[in-house]
């Protein structure tokens, strides 16, 4: 399984990569939503997970999960929000606009393996 | 009368704001993002505590319906540790780029100041993370100190504060 770790923080994109390798995904990693919109163009298939954080430059997160939701080829990737933005009307705008789960930050490691079994994306050989 | 409800919410933000949510808020993120567990807690400090100069200072705004400034004051030896706890470089002898530790310490700002977002009034927004070394003012201007909460964490200070912009200053 792929996944794509999009986060304006270094820091953070490897904190998340690291949880998705030890579950056996290949990560990429996005420092924007305009640099992830980029790495999905240059991919001949979607990964099945991004995780999406809410504030960053030049295009945020909202953005992007509403710019993947135009584009058809990519209707099978699932977006997980993954941001400090803890109030109920930003989860809301966030799931309107087309994302699958929302995980608010700080959370243990054990949260994000949930959301990911909840999805369906937690693989067999660990689930 | 509305002079006087007007104040009465507005303690009641101060008050949501105040040391003891600040404390959790912090020692949630403490636990989660830097792994350590019961092994380097967080802990309140309970003598003042003595930020060098140099030291980490990172802020962000909240803007909107209420507005200030949440800042996360640490000694650089902190900041190092919460960078490499974070990267998983537990080797001290590996050095630590200073950009990432400015990047550990605005996304523990984040963290911080996106969870206290979720208890003021809404609409506001949260801006990105500015980190600064030296001898800098934990804030200027017309603000008012809501919570300030010293820690220590493994004997480095740690320093917390949130500042809420007066009328006249926003």
């Amino acid at each position: 399984m792929r996944a794509l770790v999009i986060d304006d923080s270094r820091v953070m994109r490897t904190v998340l990569g690291r949880e998705l390798r030890a579950l056996g995904y290949e990560v990429h990693e996005a420092g924007d939503g305009q640099q992830a919109i980029e790495a999905l163009e240059s991919m001949e298939t979607p990964p099945e997970l991004a995780t999406v954080d809410w504030n960053m430059p030049v295009m945020d997160g909202l953005s992007f999960v509403q710019t993947v939701r135009k584009r058809p080829e990519w209707r099978n990737l699932t977006l997980m929000m993954v941001t400090t933005e803890s109030e109920h009307d930003q989860l809301v705008r966030a799931l309107a606009a087309g994302a699958h789960e929302y995980l608010i930050k700080p959370f243990p490691p054990e949260s994000f393996r949930d959301k990911l079994a909840l999805l369906g994306l937690l693989p067999r050989s660990v689930a | 009368m509305s002079l006087h409800l007007d104040s009465g919410i507005a303690h009641l933000e101060a008050a949501l704001l105040g040391d003891d949510v600040v404390t959790s808020i912090a020692t949630d993120v403490w636990d989660c993002f830097l792994g350590t567990g019961t092994e380097l807690p967080l802990l309140p400090a309970f003598e003042p505590i003595t930020l060098e100069a140099g030291h980490y200072l990172a802020m962000i705004a909240i803007t909107g319906a209420w507005t200030g400034q949440v800042v996360l004051e640490l000694a650089v030896p902190a900041a190092e540790r919460a960078a490499r706890l974070m990267l998983a470089v537990p080797d001290e002898s590996q050095p630590v780029r200073d950009a990432d530790v400015a990047d550990a310490v605005g996304e523990l700002v984040n963290m911080i100041g996106g969870n206290l977002k979720g208890l003021v009034p809404a609409p506001s927004a949260l801006s990105l993370p500015l980190v600064l070394r030296g001898d800098v003012a934990a804030s200027s201007g017309r603000t008012v100190l809501t919570a300030d909460v010293s820690f220590s964490w493994a004997d480095d200070p740690v320093r917390i504060s949130v500042w809420e912009a007066t009328p006249s200053s926003e």
